[in-house]
């Protein structure tokens, strides 16, 4: 098998991972569809953008969350955000937490919260990792003169 | 794609879209599937920017997709000031409120679509073509 080939293939292999790890979902697979030859760095831009808004997301929910008297309604607001962007480039699991964030900040429950922030933080840490795992490996497919595989 | 939104639409002439939305990730990937669809498209981070926007005689677009859920001005205000000042294209609201409740004061206000996030090409394709 050449190295095209064999890229090709660990590729696809990964991406399924991700699917039935529940990492991403099938808005993921939506999203690649959006790049063709007038947008060929679509996927790599929303991904860059969702990871750097994600970071100043999680800051400020960190800093919200570490005050004396916690701001519940900016809680909301970035909770809110970070659930619409997850949901928006499949990130399906960040997105899951991102529900059960909720309720913890209705109820004023801050042990709750402080909970699901870490858990929102791990989340979104693997599923960048995996991300930039996946894109290292588009790179390589082609720099060896391959094409990136089309699922769906 | 041809004419997303009816026949009116001729190749000399892309039509043009306006997405409202404060989450960045969403509003280019919004952008991005309109894009696909053909239509040339801006950007607005809040309803009180649309609003401002056709006060002042500025806005002239054929289709407006909005957040519902935005800090200054939300969709549902946004929608309504924008039907009260005449504004007759279509307008696609979006948004991560799922019960019934929200879902008829959003239509109420005055949109011609209401989706549940997110947008996708497989939702905004059966809009369009519903036309």
């Amino acid at each position: 098998m050449d190295i095209v080939n064999q890229l090709q293939r660990q590729y696809v292999d990964f991406l399924s991972s991700l699917y039935r790890e529940g990492l991403l979902d099938d808005q993921f697979l939506q999203i690649q569809k959006l790049q063709d030859e007038s947008n060929p760095d679509f996927v790599n831009e929303v991904v860059t953008l969702f990871f750097e808004d994600s970071e100043k997301l999680l800051h400020n929910l960190a800093i919200a969350l570490d005050q004396q008297h916690v701001d519940y309604q900016k809680v909301d607001a970035c909770v809110h955000q970070f659930k619409g962007s997850s949901s928006s480039i499949g990130a399906q699991r960040v997105r899951n937490i991102c529900v059960s964030f909720r309720t913890c900040y209705d109820a004023k429950n801050l042990e709750g919260c402080l909970r699901c922030l870490q858990q929102v933080k791990d989340e979104y840490y693997l599923v960048k990792n995996k991300l930039q795992t996946l894109f290292r490996l588009e790179q390589q497919i082609v720099a060896a003169g391959g094409a990136i595989p089309i699922m769906g | 794609m041809a004419s997303p939104l009816g026949s009116s639409m001729t190749s000399a002439k892309r039509q043009s879209a306006l997405v409202v939305d404060d989450d960045p990730v969403t509003r280019i990937i919004t952008r991005g599937l309109l894009n696909y669809f053909g239509f040339e498209v801006s950007t607005l981070n809040d309803g009180i920017e649309v609003v401002n926007m056709y006060e002042a005689g500025k806005g002239h677009f054929d289709l407006i997709i909005t957040d519902m859920e935005m800090p200054v001005m939300n969709g549902i205000e946004a929608t309504k000031k924008l039907r009260s000042l005449g504004v007759g294209c279509k307008i696609i609201g979006v948004s991560s409120c799922d019960d019934e409740t929200s879902r008829r004061h959003f239509l109420e206000a005055g949109l011609d679509h209401l989706f549940y996030k997110p947008l996708n090409v497989t939702k905004l394709q059966s809009c369009l073509e519903n036309n």
